[in-house]
């Protein structure tokens, strides 16, 4: 059971730790459900920040995906899925430095 | 509808708190039907629960154990027709994965993350599995309780309002709540207290 919560962990790890790159303390990202997403969107005012929010909901459905939907166990790591995360990850990364370009830490 | 729905969790348990929400189990024939669920319902087909069931998962004994049947069109529940789970040999092999995720997000809080929340959320969920594993064979009845750790014949060596506070970090993670972590004084207190000790005292008992 919990090789595959330590992948989906992992996966979520990059995911915030490279948006949190960016991000001031009081605002971090919390996490990639969709609720945490949605607050995270109320905080940097969602509306300059479209492309953002649409990747990281992009990011959260796939990460959903790897956990079945469960909110308490997780299952599956599937590599196709895993490739898809890797490779938006550079997008949600440029689309962070377009939006805070000196905020880089 | 065509799922078997369920109800589980602290909702069967009676264990109700302010920031409880009700855990949802649909167990679905197709992809279709996966699609119309709500977001927050946990969703499963029936072949990986009866996989579940067969391969004794400790989630199939939480659902055997702690759940209620709300709809179903069968003259018998799909849960219920599946009868009792195979036992729970896995503990070793679980405990050892748990501790590792454990192991790894008490080094990033210690490293300075940049994401202590997340962190802080994933301990208590670690943390709280650990227990639930423990609790298979060191309680009578095994506990699901996000508070199985001070069940166990073991003293847990942290505060139940540093543990309160982790536990609201990982609902802020995953839920729609707002909730203020004091998030430098749990980090410190988890980086300090002795739960790889904890961890050892259990091991051996497993």
């Amino acid at each position: 059971m919990s090789k595959k919560f330590a992948n989906k962990i992992m996966a979520e790890r990059k995911i915030l730790s490279v948006v949190n790159e960016f991000t001031k303390h009081d605002i971090q990202l919390t996490g990639i459900t969709a609720y945490a997403i949605s607050a995270w969107a109320t905080k940097i005012n969602p509306n300059q920040n479209l492309e953002i929010i649409e990747l990281l909901y992009k990011l959260s459905n796939l990460c959903h995906r790897l956990s079945d939907r469960s909110q308490e166990s997780y299952e599956s790591l599937d590599e196709e899925v895993t490739e898809k995360i890797e490779k938006i990850i550079p997008e949600l990364r440029q689309a962070l430095v377009l939006l805070w370009p000196n905020s880089h830490q | 509808m065509k799922s078997d729905l369920y109800i589980f969790g602290s909702a069967v348990r009676g264990e109700v708190e302010r920031d409880s929400d009700i855990d949802v189990l649909a167990i679905v024939k197709t992809d279709a039907e996966r699609q119309r669920l709500p977001d927050s319902w946990s969703v499963y087909s029936e072949n990986t629960v009866r996989d579940y069931f067969l391969s004794g998962r400790l989630f199939a004994w939480h659902l055997h154990l702690e759940s209620k049947c709300i709809f179903s069109e069968r003259e018998t529940p799909f849960l219920e027709a599946l009868g009792e789970p195979s036992s729970y040999v896995k503990h070793g092999e679980d405990f050892s994965d748990l501790c590792k995720i454990l192991y790894d997000s008490l080094n990033e809080l210690k490293t300075d993350t940049n994401s202590p929340i997340f962190e802080i959320g994933v301990v208590y969920t670690a943390i709280r599995d650990i227990a639930m594993v423990a609790s298979t064979i060191l309680l009578e009845k095994p506990s699901f309780s996000r508070y199985s750790p001070y069940q166990l014949p073991i003293e847990f060596p942290i505060s139940r309002l540093i543990y309160e506070q982790a536990i609201q970090a990982r609902l802020l993670s995953t839920r729609n709540i707002s909730a203020d972590v004091a998030v430098a004084d749990v980090r410190k207190s988890l980086i300090d207290a002795p739960i790889f000790e904890w961890i050892n005292l259990i091991g051996r008992k497993l």
